[in-house]
């Protein structure tokens, strides 16, 4: 009897390293798949925090791609966050362009940024599809290095001919967003972040300290591993860095709940033309019906 | 100013520029601010003791109401804006006249005046009336135009420049200012001036309507009789000049005319003499006409008329062709384009770019223009005529990058391009970028300057060198954190609870939950000079609530009451 639960419990953890083994051969695969196409790391914009990065494929924001930050109400920080990469992204010489349809934008607080405005064009639109036809000249100019804006609802017609328009000017386009209109539903940006304040811990000696906390949280990344959490910190004291206090890989349980959701990202990557190689598509039918 | 805030609409509210010898002065004021006294050329501190004292008309409200110091908006004045607007009216005037300019100044101020800079637009008008059916059908169609964009116009026809500018100014003056009044207190929905003369004539006070500003057309003898009531300031004549005439006991027009001239011209000199002629006796006079060279107008007359856009498109890419190809002919870009389609039966359609950098480039012009028509486009109007104009032009220079500005230079010409397509479709004012000042008001720290159509000297500043960036150790604004991305505008009212009176807030209602403060920084008390109009005095706290969100906080010292004015997003 012994002899046989010590094989059974082999048996089971042969199958627990081999199902382990498949399913990174097929994340591996799903990855590569994902990335087809993509530039190398040095291509990447960094998102002024190196944790934030290195959650990130390649190490940074792809150029050429839409970046969402959902958020529960104003006053998150997500913005900051937008506008930091946004200052990555127009390295070069390259223009930003602000896209405030409520005309809400206040460039003071975008000084301690370091943002030149001299290179910072505000539009401000008067509808919504203005706003969104702005946001998509934005993206298609090759003179403009990110595009910052805030947009409630967004149709997925719409937010595909953001991501295209991305694609051919190379921008990088950083949308807020509310979270109960986006998160959890399809999207066609290739790293979507939840970002939600957090408390400051009272009580220590640096209560009066000009910083504040936030968390991130990774929704969704494209050649990436979703569910990463990071609590930074904004530390308005050393130039308005963004420091990480702790990173927690994604556990068991959220790995698989972020997998369930593959479909949705793996819709999106589907419907790049751009990155398909001709004759390719039908290799990837399979995956397809396999992540549906 | 209305037609950009209408937050503006039943306020009072007043521009202000810097004089070098007398600090801030009023450069320009509502009609609900002339109500309360307030004239240009006061001091903003004395125009903020008026608003202090003088009961003002509120809209709905039978009874008067006294108002408040914070009542009074002071904004900032900006004379190349003035400028532009001003030249961006006369461009489009064109569609009356070839011969369109803006008032010629003298060397100093006008008595009644009191910023030196054109305020007024000439148009000759000979021989154009029978080609609007009559001179009153002209004058009647151009304050209509005016009344289509939104603004309040003054008109007169006469025999000379003087007679026509004095009317103009100091014969409607009185009915100016009520329809302005109108307009300050309804907004431009309905503006003043649609009146045709057939039509019954509302006069001020009549009923709700807004007052009518009927042109004054006039000619020969008839003129003299119109100004011989007016104030001698409508002569334009130099402020030492006028109050010398004023310590005659010289009020009027027709009084000071009662004098022999020769006297006149001994004791007070030529240069009233002169006035006196271009007014009284039709005296010629040039306009600066900004009309453009002939050489960068081009027309189409058609045989036919046609409603077809196609067509239409066809011909202004020709047009365009051509007119770029005189420009750079002369080594010359637009900056400015003025396309007009003659209608038949109804009013010219026109369209009018503006550039972010001198361009002679057809197919980029053509797409702006283009784009343009299908936007305003609305119903099939018959056209028989397309013409094309570059009001504005400017060399088509290449500037010599610096050694480490190579990259900048290779994106210049693509955001151009990109600039001049978004100002096409949403509008010059919409495409803009930020200029700070240093002033503690928040929202007077900002302004935002259009990007196209007009002509920009130099390179851009860095923002650090135009800042000037102090040298103390101190917290600055410009410091991470201590300013919100977001500026709300106008403040939202809060319902805040502090333990003491003039403490820090312990909780506030937003967005219908109670947010509980865990920590704060402040105050930091902003206040605004005496000089720089009604006092804003505010203790801003920048405070972070129970789940962590930062907000911008502050209380209006006079009243203790609580604002939102801020998210740190």
């Amino acid at each position: 009897m012994v002899n046989s639960e010590g094989a059974s419990e082999a048996m089971t953890l042969w199958i627990d390293q081999d199902r382990h083994q498949t399913l990174q051969a097929l994340t591996k695969q799903v990855r590569s798949l994902e990335l087809a196409g993509r530039r190398g790391e040095s291509g990447r914009i960094s998102s002024g925090c190196v944790e934030i990065d290195g959650c990130l494929p390649g190490g940074g924001y792809s150029p050429g791609s839409l970046v969402e930050f959902l958020s529960d109400g104003a006053g998150n920080g997500g913005q900051w966050l937008a506008f930091q990469a946004a200052k990555g992204a127009i390295e070069g010489g390259k223009y930003l362009l602000v896209v405030d349809p409520y005309r809400r934008f206040y460039p003071w607080g975008s000084l301690g940024l370091g943002l030149p405005l001299e290179r910072m064009i505000v539009v401000h639109p008067h509808s919504s599809s203005d706003v969104l036809w702005a946001i998509d000249q934005g993206l298609r100019s090759t003179a403009i290095g990110a595009v910052v804006s805030s947009l409630d609802r967004l149709e997925d017609r719409d937010a595909r001919r953001l991501q295209l328009a991305a694609e051919q000017g190379g921008s990088l386009g950083l949308l807020s967003r509310p979270s109960r209109l986006a998160r959890g539903l399809p999207s066609w940006a290739e790293v979507q972040w939840h970002v939600a304040a957090q408390r400051w811990k009272l009580g220590t000696t640096e209560d009066r300290v000009n910083c504040r906390r936030m968390e991130l949280q990774l929704l969704r990344c494209r050649g990436g591993t979703p569910g990463a959490r990071l609590k930074l910190i904004l530390d308005g004291e050393r130039g308005g860095v963004v420091r990480c206090e702790e990173v927690r890989e994604v556990s068991k349980a959220e790995g698989i709940r972020y997998a369930s959701q593959g479909a949705v990202c793996l819709a999106a990557e589907l419907a790049m033309p751009t990155h398909v190689a001709r004759g390719s598509v039908v290799d990837r039918a399979p995956l397809r019906a396999a992540g549906a | 100013m209305l037609q950009g805030d209408r937050s503006l609409i039943g306020r009072p509210f007043v521009l202000q520029a810097r004089d070098p010898r007398r600090g801030w002065m009023v450069a320009a004021s509502s009609s609900l601010a002339r109500e309360s006294g307030i004239a240009p050329g006061m001091s903003i501190s004395a125009a903020c003791s008026l608003m202090l004292r003088t009961p003002i008309r509120s809209q709905g409200k039978s009874q008067p109401q006294r108002a408040d110091a914070a009542s009074l908006v002071v904004l900032e004045h900006d004379p190349q804006e003035d400028l532009d607007a001003l030249s961006w009216i006369a461009d489009g005037a064109q569609c009356f006249s070839p011969m369109v300019g803006l008032e010629s100044l003298g060397a100093s101020l006008w008595a009644g005046r009191s910023l030196l800079q054109p305020q007024a637009l000439c148009l000759d008008a000979t021989h154009l009336g029978p080609i609007f059916g009559g001179e009153e059908a002209m004058a009647c169609k151009v304050q209509e135009w005016f009344a289509s964009r939104g603004l309040c116009s003054a008109i007169a026809i006469a025999d000379s420049v003087g007679a026509a500018w004095a009317l103009a100014n100091y014969g409607l003056r009185p009915k100016a200012a009520s329809a302005l009044l109108y307009q300050n207190e309804h907004g431009l929905e309905a503006s003043p001036g649609m009146e045709l003369p057939s039509s019954p004539v509302a006069e001020k006070g009549t009923g709700d309507g807004p007052p009518s500003l009927r042109p004054i057309v006039v000619a020969g003898e008839a003129t003299r009789d119109l100004l011989y009531p007016l104030p001698i300031e409508a002569l334009r004549l130099d402020l030492n000049m006028a109050q010398a005439l004023r310590r005659l006991g010289i009020e009027t027009i027709g009084t000071l005319l009662e004098f022999p001239r020769g006297g006149l011209a001994t004791r007070l000199g030529e240069a009233l003499i002169h006035r006196m002629d271009q007014a009284v006796s039709f005296l010629e006079e040039p306009i600066n006409s900004m009309s453009v060279a002939p050489e960068f107008t081009v027309e189409f007359s058609l045989e036919h008329p046609t409603d077809r856009r196609s067509h239409l498109e066809e011909i202004v890419r020709r047009l365009t062709a051509d007119l770029c190809q005189r420009m750079a002919g002369r080594n010359q870009g637009a900056l400015r384009i003025v396309c007009r389609f003659d209608a038949v039966r109804s009013q010219p359609v026109v369209l009018q770019l503006g550039l972010f950098r001198a361009t002679s480039e057809a197919t980029h012009l053509t797409s702006l223009l283009l784009g343009q028509l299908e936007q305003q486009w609305e119903r099939a109007v018959e056209v028989d005529k397309v013409s094309l104009q570059a009001t504005l032009t400017g060399a088509l220079n290449w500037v010599q990058p610096d050694l480490f500005e190579l990259d900048g230079v290779v994106h210049r010409d693509t955001v151009a391009r990109l600039l001049d397509r978004l100002s096409s479709r949403l509008g010059r004012k919409a495409v803009v970028t930020p200029s700070l000042h240093r002033d503690p008001v928040p929202e007077l720290a900002c302004s935002w300057r259009p990007l196209t159509g007009r002509r920009v000297d130099g390179k851009p500043q860095a923002t650090s060198r135009k800042l000037g960036r102090p040298v103390q150790a101190e917290p600055q604004i410009e410091d991470p954190l201590r300013r919100p991305l977001a500026l709300l505008q106008p403040p939202r009212p809060l319902e805040v609870v502090a333990i003491v009176p003039d403490g820090p807030p312990i909780q506030f209602r937003y967005q219908h939950q109670n947010v509980q403060v865990v920590r704060y920084w402040g105050p930091e008390r902003i206040e605004s000079g005496w000089w720089r109009g009604p006092s804003q005095r505010r203790d801003y706290y920048r405070v972070e609530s129970s789940d962590g969100k930062w907000l911008w906080l502050f209380r209006r010292i006079d009243d203790g009451r609580w604002f939102l004015h801020g998210e740190f997003d």
